[in-house]
């Protein structure tokens, strides 16, 4: 595993271009509460980090403090190397995208737009190019003269987007872009989002407390909770292998059971699942839901652990049910899914299995 | 392993506390400080300092004691909690009707209570003479013509509150079985709390030193503090004495003005109320009693200026329009000019006062909105707001003492009137900009900052824009109080050169039926010119937030 981390080593002279964002043991305090203590992070050029976690966690602080709208009491903020902590707000050249937008509503949308461009004193002629062009970008060609207050919730932040991207920022700042929409345009901005940031090759930070919204963007994941990073690492393999039980909660896994790996399979007393390259010795699994399967009993098919349903409950796409298992210590009762063809009724026996899309590694 | 990575490493730079624009903006927040400061130490501290200095000896101690002053001082607190108590219960119904119903032609509603306030003291006084028909000093006139001033500030300040109440809160109330009034008295009027302080705070402290009122319909017989120290000060040339009063109401000040700024703090933390939905609508049932008060009240308000217009054009022997004809010549001998050239120095003064006010007004918002701690803003607030209490009089004849010591000849300049009325006019712009600035939502300065704008530019590009139109209400409202101002300028007028008001205040104080008439016309083509303002402001501005 060790080798994963040698792209992290920097090597002097050679990414000194595409260094990016980098936070040194930042710490800041408001009075005598600590919102953020000793955070090191990085957004290399042309990544996304999403820093996920629960509210109240530290996420905007810690955003806000790239910006330049908190000041750090300890630690410091580069990028491309250089120290941030004497640069004010509106001169670090870095696009923010606020929560609910926050546009000018004293301005129309192509006024919003060429805000930061009007900063930069850039002529009127390029700046109308600019705002056509960036417009077109994010879906809404022709809308320059609509006034702020007659558009949707997805149009404002499409807008607000565009007039962050306008400056040309070194480095773009999302605070949960998408959290004040409803879910079906979340998911679809979501993806255009990540499509217009790859395309791009921004660099960016978006914080978050969306696992799909985190997912969809990041080339790499924070986790941050109570002001400190528990864990930062590629999208996938922080949800197969969360760092500890927190980490792991907070990705969804409801059940903690102890087991062992030998020969690439992890087992425990639910059953195994496989885990090539892993090298033997005691482990943690998380399970989420749908990393129980359960079966109705009867059949012959389904030797494993037997449990009862004790509660029943429909989901949009699945059955989740919660199973009562007496014999297994730590996980009297768990969390299971069920197919929608075969759903058994609260008392029933059911037969429980592992999927393995579903269970998480813990502390490897 | 899994790690928490690149820890080890420690920041090389320590900057505790701040955001790192700040470095950058302290200067221009300072320079800006400086420049609203030092005008206020200037133009209203040390001419006032100078007169308590010049008045205070060891003697002055006596006039505390002397019975007479004590008799002043429980008359001006007595006509003022009078004035007051009467303006809350007629300014209410206003309130209701501007808050909550729906009625057409709101513009010319709103116009018709405010004109009352922004016309000139010295107007209400003569409105109010012409009404009852004799000079005879009395007491109920001067709370009339008091409450009748003051009715505007009650029915705005609570009005614009209960026009942002989330009216679900009563309905709630209702649905819990509470009657109409139960509901008003638990849900609505507790709400309303705040905005009633702050009205109530801010009235006393208009009635208790109203000036012009006192002096037109008192007649000498009834006095307060404000008309005492001018007596003092001008006609018995008694400094010692007249320093000790304005002592006296310079601590009553401060305590309404403490009053109002606690109501204040109050107001912006009930701030989560506004609602979605407009809650104006159809009354029903009892509230048609409330409506109908709300009409006797404004009928009434429109009592005084009918018979002011009624007595512009009356003389003995019948109708006449020998009043307006006069003021193309000096009255009987009561003027230096001629009753347009007062008129025309009147709007000259009054721009100039304007621009100035609005300068300063503006600059202190920008300032105050600045300031991060919370109690260095309010400190700051409240000296902008001490001119309007102190007794203009004092600092007219301080600018006498104080201004010779400044280099250019400031005491014959044609801006001395104006510097005097701005220092009026500051506070009212202060008072209906910044509520405004500090609704605007912190973030999006913020994003002003992120896409590149500067401190300053941050300013002029986010704050000035949303506040524009309460600049512009700001402007008007302080151009016809300008225009009004009597008591500094009173003083400070020279004679070849007075305002209207200084040459209506002449006109009465001599005998003579044309000098009479002519002071009516001259107190109706004021009121007119005032009430033409109030309409063009009304009906530009949209938003009710501004606290007058």
């Amino acid at each position: 595993m060790r080798a994963f981390e040698v792209d992290d080593v920097a090597v002097p002279g050679v990414r000194q271009r595409d260094e990016g964002l980098r936070l040194e043991n930042v710490t800041v305090r408001y009075g005598s509460t600590t919102a953020l203590s000793g955070i090191d992070l990085s957004a290399p050029g042309g990544e996304v980090l999403a820093v996920l976690g629960p509210s109240g966690g530290g996420k905007s602080t810690l955003l806000r403090t790239v910006a330049g709208l908190e000041g750090a009491s300890r630690g410091a903020v580069r990028f491309g190397g250089e120290d941030l902590s004497g640069v004010p707000v509106h001169r670090r050249g870095f696009g923010m995208v606020f929560q609910d937008g926050q546009l000018f509503g004293h301005r129309d949308v192509a006024g919003n737009v060429e805000f930061g461009l009007r900063m930069r004193s850039v002529g009127r002629r390029e700046r109308s190019r600019e705002v056509a062009r960036l417009l077109e970008l994010v879906g809404l060609a022709g809308y320059q003269r609509r006034r702020v207050s007659e558009l949707s919730g997805g149009q404002a932040q499409r807008v607000a987007l565009a007039r962050a991207l306008a400056a040309r920022p070194r480095l773009l700042l999302l605070d949960e872009p998408l959290s004040g929409l409803d879910r079906m345009l979340r998911e679809r901005l979501a993806v255009d989002l990540a499509e217009l940031l790859a395309d791009s090759a921004t660099t960016a930070v978006v914080v978050t407390h969306d696992l799909d919204e985190a997912f969809t963007l990041a080339d790499r994941v924070a986790v941050l909770s109570e002001g400190r990073v528990l864990q930062e690492e590629r999208p996938r393999r922080l949800w197969t292998r969360p760092a500890d039980e927190e980490v792991a909660g907070f990705l969804g896994c409801t059940t903690f059971l102890r087991g062992r790996i030998e020969d690439g399979v992890a087992s425990c007393p639910l059953g195994s699942v496989p885990c090539p390259g892993e090298h033997a010795g005691e482990v943690l699994l998380g399970l989420r839901a749908t990393g129980v399967r359960a079966h109705r009993s009867g059949t012959e098919r389904h030797p494993g652990r037997r449990g009862e349903v004790v509660r029943r409950l429909h989901r949009h796409d699945h059955v989740r049910l919660t199973v009562a298992v007496p014999e297994l210590a730590g996980a009297e009762l768990l969390e299971a899914v069920v197919a929608d063809t075969d759903v058994p009724d609260p008392g029933e026996d059911v037969a429980l299995a592992l999927d393995p899309a579903g269970v998480a590694l813990l502390g490897r | 392993m899994f790690r928490t990575r690149r820890s080890g490493r420690t920041g090389a730079v320590t900057t505790p506390g701040k955001p790192a624009g700040s470095a950058a903006r302290r200067p221009l927040l300072f320079v800006g400080a400086v420049a609203v400061l030092g005008f206020l130490g200037v133009f209203f501290a040390w001419p006032v300092l100078a007169i308590l200095h010049r008045g205070l000896r060891p003697e002055t101690a006596l006039v505390l004691v002397d019975h007479g002053t004590w008799r002043i001082v429980a008359f001006t607190l007595g006509q003022a909690a009078a004035s007051t108590a009467l303006a809350l219960a007629a300014g209410m119904p206003l309130a209701y009707l501007l808050a909550r119903v729906r009625i057409p032609g709101k513009v010319l509603l709103r116009a018709v209570i405010t004109v009352p306030f922004v016309l000139p003291t010295l107007v209400v006084g003569m409105a109010f003479r012409a009404l009852l028909g004799t000079a005879e000093p009395s007491v109920s006139a001067i709370v009339l013509a008091n409450a009748f001033f003051n009715v505007a500030v009650v029915a705005r300040t609570v009005g614009g509150l209960w026009a942002q109440l989330d009216r679900r809160a009563e309905d709630a109330a209702r649905s819990l079985g509470a009657g109409p009034l139960r509901t008003f008295g638990t849900v609505t009027l507790p709400a309303l709390r705040p905005a009633l302080w702050s009205a109530t705070a801010v009235v006393f402290l208009f009635c208790s030193t109203s000036f012009g009122v006192v002096l037109v319909l008192g007649a000498g017989r009834y006095r307060t503090l404000e008309t005492e120290i001018y007596l003092r000060t001008v006609r018995m040339l008694d400094l010692s004495g007249a320093a000790a009063l304005s002592l006296l109401q310079l601590a009553a000040v401060l305590a309404a003005l403490a009053v109002a700024a606690l109501a204040r703090r109050r107001r912006e933390s009930a701030g989560g109320v506004r609602a979605a939905e407009r809650p104006a609508r159809n009354p029903r049932g009892a509230e048609w009693l409330v409506v109908a008060a709300g009409g006797a009240v404004l009928a009434a308000l429109l009592v005084p200026i009918g018979a002011l217009l009624v007595r512009s054009v009356s003389s003995r022997s019948g109708w006449s329009l020998a009043g307006y004809r006069a003021l193309s010549g000096t009255g009987d001998g009561a003027l230096g000019v001629s009753g347009w050239q007062a008129a025309l120095n009147s709007l000259r003064t009054a721009t100039d006062a304007t621009w100035m006010a609005l300068s300063l007004g503006v600059l202190a918002c920008l300032v105050l909105i600045s300031l991060r701690k919370r109690w260095t803003a309010e400190l700051m607030d409240t000296a902008l707001m001490l001119p309007l209490g102190v007794s203009a009089v004092t600092v007219g004849f301080g600018y006498l003492i104080t201004l010779q010591l400044l280099p250019g000849d400031l005491r014959t300049s044609p801006l001395l009137v104006p510097f005097a009325q701005a220092l009026v006019v500051t506070p009212l712009v202060v008072r209906t900009v910044l509520p405004v600035l500090r609704s605007v939502d912190e973030r999006l300065r913020e994003a002003a900052a992120t896409l590149g704008a500067g401190p300053w530019r941050v300013r002029r590009e986010v704050d000035l824009p949303l506040a524009g139109r309460a600049i512009c209400t700001a402007a008007g409202f302080g151009f016809v109080v300008a225009l009004g101002e009597f008591g500094a300028t009173g003083f400070l007028a020279r004679p070849e050169a007075p305002t209207l008001p200084v040459a209506i205040s002449e006109l009465i104080s001599r005998p003579g039926e044309l000098n009479t008439q002519m002071a009516y016309a001259s107190c109706a083509l004021l009121m007119l010119v005032t009430a033409g303002a109030v309409l063009v402001i009304e009906s530009l501005r949209t938003d009710s937030v501004g606290e007058f």
